[in-house]
């Protein structure tokens, strides 16, 4: 393994983010408006509405509480007093936890887009696939140069989601409620699981295509699952507890092993090149 | 002379077209290859074969000993590829690239630093090291992608169209370097349209059509090989036509009100010096000059023969 090499073309293509507007600015934004806006905007809707909240929507989030399973989550929610807050604690602590893996995923599709199929676009790749780096060396640093920066933007996001809850939530909650068991299990298990697989299909995706545009409009398809996820937690199809969540990082761990495997064997030097031209 | 590169029958075909056919070329330790020929004729094809990023269907190729297929970067380690483009990462200032490309090539940081200084320099890059190479024009990118080519000092080096893109001076310049670095013994392998460049740099030539090598030599060996008519240009002032020995056709050309001139051909190069002396005895001559010479002409010749 050639570190040198391998720890020059990740610091090579993390600075690229920071050079492209089009780049770091949605990773920016996005997360912010996740964490901070959508906090926000629940805590206070259900501080200021009081202990009398109706509507056709609540009815559908008691619904949710209810059909819960017994155990853990549910006692978590009914210990809270008055409904607001069991609604407020369902919607910050479990049903945002799919929507949040949106920011891995997102944060590691566009790098990835970029990492390969910008390096096509741009004519370097081919100088790359000229040196005497190995194919295992150069996936694993593409691999690593998408995955690492995806990471440290979910963990940022999850202690500033964190934070915002602890702070705007502490009165209304009557204690802080983050982390629980739960967001440790999205941010620490599942988001590297997901992300990784985000990484590895925009490798795969990258081989086809033949620039950065093409590239990320097809890794839309990776954002497809999580959006079923949030849509089966919401509706009480499926509910992350901790048991399941774990269930699911092993899932994807399975999964990314397996496109690990597939990658480093179809990561061939002259499918890379020829797909340049 | 030890041979660095040997292609032994190589085809290569993407898809249905055949890039390659049957291609035998040899280059030995400190030549100068001028690989010449039309666009889509095989050129870059040969470099990325010869370097191992893509695989021949047929035949055999040994770059320095090692198989292009097997010991790809064995052979990638010891060479370097100024393609094209430049391709170099435009978020990035010049000497940032050079160090990039330098840890690629497993260079030591210190070894790195002091050679990418030295190239910058060589190729008056120092005072725009800091600048990103995005705002660079194509000449500037093209001389930095030579400096990049030789940041850990390779065996051979290939150059896909070295001067496209640069001002005479740097063009110049940058001949006068490969020449310089050629004369240390590193052997190199140029893809170019540039005819009266290579002409001038290249020891010898290879000469490619639709996948096919042509034809290949010195070019001495290609000037005897083809030696056919010599079409002169004559500057003078007096009666030509009667000066005019009976094998030299004549053909009239504008001149001006210093002297006339006139366009002079002869069966071959040997008939040249008495047409000349013969004429010199009854004109003034201010000028004679050989219109037909050269890599250009054969360049022709040889393509016209080939169909």
């Amino acid at each position: 393994m050639n570190r040198i090499a391998i720890k020059a073309i990740v610091k090579k293509d993390i600075d690229a983010i920071g050079s492209s507007i089009q780049m770091w600015l949605p990773m920016i934004l996005v997360p912010l408006i996740f964490v901070v806006v959508y906090p926000i905007i629940i805590l206070a809707s259900f501080q200021s509405g009081g202990n009398n909240i109706t509507g056709n929507g609540t009815e559908f989030l008691l619904k949710i509480i209810d059909t819960l399973p017994p155990g853990a989550i549910k006692g978590e929610i009914l210990a809270f007093p008055a409904l607001p807050q069991q609604i407020a604690y369902l919607f910050v602590n479990y049903l945002f936890s799919p929507l949040f893996m949106l920011i891995p995923v997102m944060v590691a599709s566009i790098i990835s887009a970029n990492s390969f199929a910008g390096e096509k676009e741009k004519k370097t790749l081919e100088t790359l696939l000229f040196s005497p780096i190995r194919e295992r060396d150069l996936l694993l640093a593409k691999v690593l140069a998408s995955f690492l920066p995806a990471q440290i933007i979910t963990i940022f996001s999850a202690l500033i989601y964190g934070a915002v809850i602890d702070i705007a939530g502490y009165r209304f909650f009557g204690s802080m409620i983050f982390p629980s068991g739960n967001w440790i299990l999205t941010v620490f298990w599942i988001s590297p699981a997901i992300s990784l697989l985000a990484v590895l299909i925009n490798v795969f995706i990258s081989a086809k295509v033949k620039g950065y545009q093409e590239a990320q409009q097809l890794s839309i398809i990776v954002i497809l699952p999580v959006i079923a996820l949030f849509i089966a937690q919401i509706t009480g199809f499926l509910f992350l507890g901790n048991l399941a969540s774990f269930l699911l990082g092993a899932a994807l761990f399975i999964l990314d092993a397996l496109c690990l495997r597939l990658a480093s064997k179809t990561f061939n030097r002259q499918k890379m090149f020829l797909s340049c031209h | 002379m030890e041979n660095l590169i040997t292609m032994d029958r190589v085809s290569k075909s993407f898809g249905h077209v055949r890039a390659l056919d049957q291609v035998s070329v040899s280059l030995g330790k400190g030549d100068i290859l001028g690989f010449l020929g039309p666009n889509a004729s095989g050129k870059t094809t040969t470099v990325r074969l010869l370097n191992g990023v893509i695989f021949p269907d047929d035949g055999v190729i040994r770059v320095m000993g090692y198989d292009s297929v097997k010991d790809g970067n064995e052979i990638r380690r010891r060479s370097g590829v100024l393609t094209e483009t430049a391709s170099l990462y435009d978020h990035m200032t010049a000497a940032e690239n050079l160090m990039f490309f330098a840890k690629l090539y497993g260079l030591a940081d210190d070894t790195a630093k002091k050679r990418s200084n030295d190239l910058l320099e060589r190729f008056h890059l120092s005072d725009r090291q800091k600048q990103k190479t995005g705002t660079f024009s194509t000449g500037l990118k093209k001389r930095l992608g030579i400096a990049k080519a030789l940041i850990h000092n390779p065996e051979i080096l290939y150059l896909d169209e070295p001067t496209s893109g640069l001002d005479p001076e740097s063009a110049r310049d940058l001949i006068r370097y490969i020449k310089e670095l050629n004369s240390g013994r590193l052997t190199v392998f140029v893809c170019t349209h540039n005819l009266a460049e290579a002409e001038h740099f290249c020891t010898r030539f290879v000469f490619l059509d639709k996948g096919r090598v042509i034809e290949g030599g010195t070019l001495t060996e290609l000037e005897a090989k083809y030696e056919g008519c010599v079409t002169l240009r004559v500057d003078y002032r007096g009666a030509i036509t009667a000066a005019l020995p009976k094998e030299a056709a004549f053909k009239p050309l504008s001149g001006n009100a210093s002297y006339d001139s006139a366009q002079l051909t002869v069966a071959t190069k040997k008939q040249v010096p008495a047409v000349i002396r013969a004429l010199a005895e009854k004109v003034d001559l201010y000028r004679v000059e050989q219109i037909n010479s050269g890599l250009e002409s054969l360049y022709f010749e040889i393509r016209r023969q080939a169909k």
